[in-house]
């Protein structure tokens, strides 16, 4: 090896040992700036026609039922205040729920992909999270999809008589970790590996991202039963009341 | 004094069919001071909400100003009959304190130049020029209650529904709110506060009236409402502590039962200074 | 929340903000457009001036939200400067074994190019978000004709947001006093018990609120005064000078 060559590997040796105790590990995010515009506008316009139809769908809601508007705002506000709750952890971490999963089950995925884009403008101007050119993206990936694979796989495991908790368990951990895919893949889009393309890139990503990803898929499934369980609890009666979607 | 603002007729109301007021009747004059007292659940937040024309009764009437007030004359009864509600942050809206207190305001269809002039007023009465511009959720309790008053004072109502205004306030604050209320009934306003607090009720209103499970169990003078004991036991009320002291005074022959009760300790510290022939200097 | 908090303290929260959004989002597009290392580094300048300068928002908090979005700004530099290969296809070769880790001088300069456009893009963002509080952004929102029913539920999510962290942060006060987090295994029970609660409480909240909305004459539209903030000549030209130097750092 040459001493560049034994420099490099050096760092790549820190940086791998600083990603796995990486401090702040939220949902992923796409930053303010990283995609082009090209892509900003075309992830955007890939969400319209989910939005329009979950737009509708509160709109048949609202007409029925004029309370619903605050209840719903109430829900997108409870959706941002739980993602910004800090998760306990045993290494001082700070990390957080998406509660795409948890939302995607309570009010089913047209609402919550509406209720989501919502939460993520207010996550890009009050948290600085995401940012105003990737919310296109971050709207696919996390408001959309996410929810979407959440639902379908809770609904299967319903119709199989899987038992609750691990539907729930599967539903939200299987968001988490569809939305992280769809992240890795809309960076490597932007950024293909000049020699590998889009999957060699994606691969990177995912493999950067897996360490903080990966166990908060767990985490959030683990949390996405207990929340449910309290719930059921707490609110058998409201639950049921808020099912907009038949 | 005696004009005859507000009249309910036999009204019942029922929650998913659980009875929450039963045949309550009653009439509110012009400029009267009510307190609306009972435990919690008795009823009183629903009996505002039908005043107020936000819940619609399942029976019974409700006469403002001698014309029934139905379905089609809900929004009449919302401009005439204003409703502060206990939480101020379940009032509380709009992100800064002027829009806020135009939303009431821009709901009765008035011109926007009529709006600013409303909000601009209410803001001058409450004293909340200082705060105009901030958003609710950086406000104290105090202040959140003073703009959910202004909320309701900008769409000029005659009567005012307020619900326990004092709750969650330091002692300097509900001193404030108090005033404001003092100030309203002088210049003309009808106020009917629903309160837990046996003593401000008794020197506030000059008039009580009891809930019980749904039922309007007693209505009458301070004086005479805090004497019925039966009544006071069924609503879970204690007897305000002026009265309390003031009644012993009498039996024990320190002061003369003649003449009118004091309303507050001050007052009465100031008849047995008199009563004693100590005079102030 | 510190970002809503110190927009309401910036000194420029009384400029325009329609105006302010068309500043931060021209330069958004612009940076990403453009991709200059010159440019972005221009733009983090300018913006970060205006925030701390003219805004005076507190350094400190600017350079903690500035280095907040760096650890992800790292990794995903990281990935897009290395790439795998089964021989030494880049300048810079490291082998490990079965693969080559390869850092080519292109995927570099992509990498360094990333990483000042995405800076250059949080400080455009911050610019706005650090002096523009959101009520004023959805009311940005309403002239661009969006549908009204979204902009009403964007207005209530805003002044909801506020009431569930406070009852949040009540209920984690109430369960820390209680020994709430006393261990792991607990510390996880009190997490979910919170997000229950906290829902329950957000729903019984959702139907007073409604009853508020309707006895002050809500009938289906959140209307409410709003005040005009006029863009001043100054201000305007101001904008036109940076996007000039923008532009021409660009054709440099």
């Amino acid at each position: 090896m040459t001493k560049l060559q034994k420099r490099t590997l050096r760092i790549s040796i820190v940086l791998a040992a600083f990603l796995a105790v990486s401090p702040a590990a939220g949902a992923m995010h796409i930053m303010e700036g990283y995609l082009s515009p090209a892509f900003c506008i075309a992830w955007g316009v890939v969400c319209i026609p989910f939005l329009v139809k979950g737009f509708f769908e509160m709109k048949k809601v609202f007409a029925e039922n004029r309370k619903a508007v605050t209840i719903l705002a109430m829900a997108g506000a409870y959706i941002f205040v739980l993602s910004a709750l800090k998760i306990p952890s045993v290494t001082g971490s700070c990390s957080h729920m998406t509660g795409t999963g948890l939302a995607a089950i309570l009010f089913g995925p047209c609402t919550t992909g509406v209720l989501g884009i919502i939460v993520l403008i207010f996550q890009a101007v009050l948290l600085a999270h995401g940012g105003l050119t990737t919310l296109g993206a971050n709207t696919f990936s996390m408001a959309i999809a996410g929810p979407a694979i959440s639902y379908g796989i809770w609904l299967v495991c319903r119709k199989c008589n899987v038992n609750k908790r691990v539907g729930i368990f599967l539903a939200a951990a299987a968001g988490d970790l569809f939305t992280y895919c769809i992240t890795s893949f809309q960076l490597a889009f932007a950024y293909p590996d000049p020699n590998g393309g889009v999957l060699a890139s994606a691969a990177k990503f995912l493999g950067v991202f897996a360490p903080t990803q990966l166990p908060l898929a767990v985490v959030e499934g683990l949390l996405t039963v207990m929340i449910m369980v309290a719930l059921e609890n707490y609110a058998a009666q409201e639950l049921k009341a808020i099912r907009f979607e038949k | 004094m005696d004009e005859v603002l507000l009249e309910v007729k036999g009204l019942s109301f029922s929650y998913d069919k659980k009875p929450v007021l039963k045949n309550i009747s009653l009439s509110v004059r012009r400029g009267e001071k009510i307190a609306v007292m009972g435990s919690n659940g008795a009823g009183k937040s629903t009996f505002f909400l039908n005043l107020n024309g936000v819940l619609q009764a399942g029976q019974g009437e409700i006469f403002f100003n001698g014309k029934r007030a139905g379905k089609k004359e809900r929004k009449g009864l919302q401009r005439s009959v204003g409703f502060v509600f206990q939480d101020a942050d379940s009032q509380l809206i709009a992100s800064n304190v002027r829009a806020e207190i135009s939303f009431g305001p821009m709901n009765m269809g008035l011109s926007k130049q009529e709006v600013a002039e409303r909000v601009k007023e209410a803001i001058e009465y409450l004293s909340l020029s200082d705060l105009q511009d901030r958003p609710p959720h950086y406000l104290s309790g105090g202040e959140k209650k003073r703009v959910s008053i202004a909320d309701i004072l900008a769409m000029k109502p005659e009567i005012f529904l307020i619900d326990e205004p004092m709750a969650a306030l330091d002692p300097m604050n509900a001193e404030k709110v108090e005033q404001i209320l003092y100030r309203l009934n002088k210049e003309g306003k009808t106020l009917l506060v629903a309160t837990h607090d046996v003593d401000f009720a008794y020197r506030f209103a000059d008039r009580v009236l009891v809930f019980s499970d749904g039922c309007l169990i007693a209505d009458g003078t301070p004086q005479e409402i805090f004497n019925l004991e039966e009544v006071m036991e069924r609503a879970h009320l204690k007897k305000p502590s002026v009265m309390v002291i003031w009644e012993a005074l009498i039996k024990a022959r320190l002061v003369g039962g003649e003449g009118e009760y004091p309303l507050t300790s001050g007052q009465a510290a100031e008849k047995i200074l008199e009563l004693s022939g100590v005079f102030k200097e | 929340m510190q970002i809503d908090y110190y927009a309401y303290q910036s000194r420029i929260r009384g400029w325009n903000a329609a105006f302010k959004v068309l500043i931060a989002v021209a330069t958004l597009f612009l940076v990403i457009l453009f991709n200059r290392i010159l440019v972005s580094l221009f733009v983090v300048a300018a913006m970060g001036a205006l925030t701390l300068l003219v805004g005076r928002t507190p350094w400190r908090v600017y350079l903690r939200y500035m280095l907040a979005p760096v650890v992800f700004l790292l990794f995903s530099c990281l990935a897009v400067a290395v790439s795998f290969s089964g021989s030494p296809a880049g300048e810079w070769n490291v082998s490990v074994h079965f693969f080559y880790l390869c850092m080519g001088q292109e995927s570099l300069e992509a990498a360094v190019k990333l990483f000042f456009k995405v800076l250059a893009g949080v400080s455009a963002l911050y610019m706005m978000s650090f002096s523009t509080p959101a009520d004023e952004l959805v009311l940005v929102l309403e002239k661009l004709h969006l549908p009204g029913m979204f902009l009403e539920l964007m207005q209530l999510v805003y002044r909801y947001i506020f009431i569930l962290f406070d009852a949040a942060s009540q209920m984690q006060t109430a369960a820390k006093a209680r020994l709430g987090d006393c261990n792991i295994r607990q510390s996880f029970k009190t997490f979910a018990a919170i997000g229950g609660n906290l829902f329950v409480a957000a729903l019984k909240k959702g139907n007073t609120y409604y009853d508020a909305l309707l006895a002050r004459g809500y009938q289906g539209r959140l209307e409410l005064l709003t005040e005009e903030k006029p863009v001043r000549f100054w201000q305007a030209a101001l904008g036109g000078l940076y996007f000039s130097i923008v532009i021409l750092l660009n054709l440099a």
